[in-house]
């Protein structure tokens, strides 16, 4: 049986991203590669019940995080690592940003409850509307919607990033040098 | 001169932290945790598809051809 080339390829254009959600959701490169691998031979073996002209990325995101719940029931006993071991992986920085502050930015999200931030990365990182991310997660619209609301108010909280007295990229770092400078 | 609305005293930091943020995120604070947000998983999508995945689908195709032949 071979894949038709455009389902093929949709699934491989997809891994990026399935990759980046399944890291945030595992915290760990390796177990999130694992998630990916399993999600697509599943979605392969299943691939009957996949709708042609529909949104194949949001059907393997579903996949990938109905497998991650249930592993996740299984290991609820293992320490759950944190988005750390992400961090560590990485061997170049964005330009951009510099180290402090993407580690400042890494701990924020890291201080998100898991519903939260799975709900953040579907709509703020992985481009999926609100609806879409509802489907994803099996749950209401409303519920996605005021996920991904109290995720930003509470990162752009801890990055201080908040409000109208807020002075650009340079803030957070300030912020964490100050607050390292005392105690 | 331009006045920038400074903020005030490094004492104040701690506080303002974790005060309470009250109503809407502006547009523009949007627009930089996006920003962030983007940046931060920008280096696991610069590595493309990894050719393992790639090399998945392939194995699998090929095992299902001779399992159904």
């Amino acid at each position: 049986m071979s894949l038709a080339p455009s389902v093929r390829e949709a699934m491989l254009a997809a891994v990026p991203s399935l990759r980046a959600f399944a890291i945030s959701l595992s915290g760990n490169v390796d177990r999130a590669d694992d998630l990916v691998q399993e999600t697509l031979l599943r979605a392969m073996a299943n691939i009957d019940s996949f709708e042609p002209g529909t949104n194949m990325s949001a059907w393997l995101f579903t996949i990938l995080r109905n497998l991650f719940r249930s592993e996740y029931r299984k290991r609820r006993r293992e320490v759950e690592d944190t988005d750390g071991n992400y961090a560590e992986t990485l061997k170049s920085h964005p330009e951009q940003q510099s180290r402090v502050e993407f580690e400042e930015f890494r701990a924020a999200l890291a201080k998100l409850p898991a519903d939260q931030r799975e709900a953040l990365i579907l709509v703020g990182a992985s481009g999926f509307s609100y609806e879409e991310a509802a489907a994803i997660c099996q749950c209401a619209v409303g519920t996605i919607k005021s996920r991904v609301n109290r995720a930003r108010t509470r990162l752009a909280e801890l990055l201080s990033i908040d409000g109208v007295d807020d002075f650009g990229p340079d803030q957070p770092t300030r912020a964490i040098l100050t607050a390292g400078g005392r105690g | 001169m331009e006045r920038l609305p400074l903020r005030s005293a490094p004492p104040m930091q701690n506080e303002m932290q974790t005060r309470k943020t009250r109503g809407r995120l502006s547009r523009e604070t949007l627009g930089k945790l996006g920003k962030m947000l983007e940046v931060y998983y920008d280096d696991v999508r610069k590595q493309g598809t990894p050719e393992k995945f790639r090399e998945l689908l392939r194995q699998y195709e090929d095992r299902k051809d001779k399992g159904s032949s």
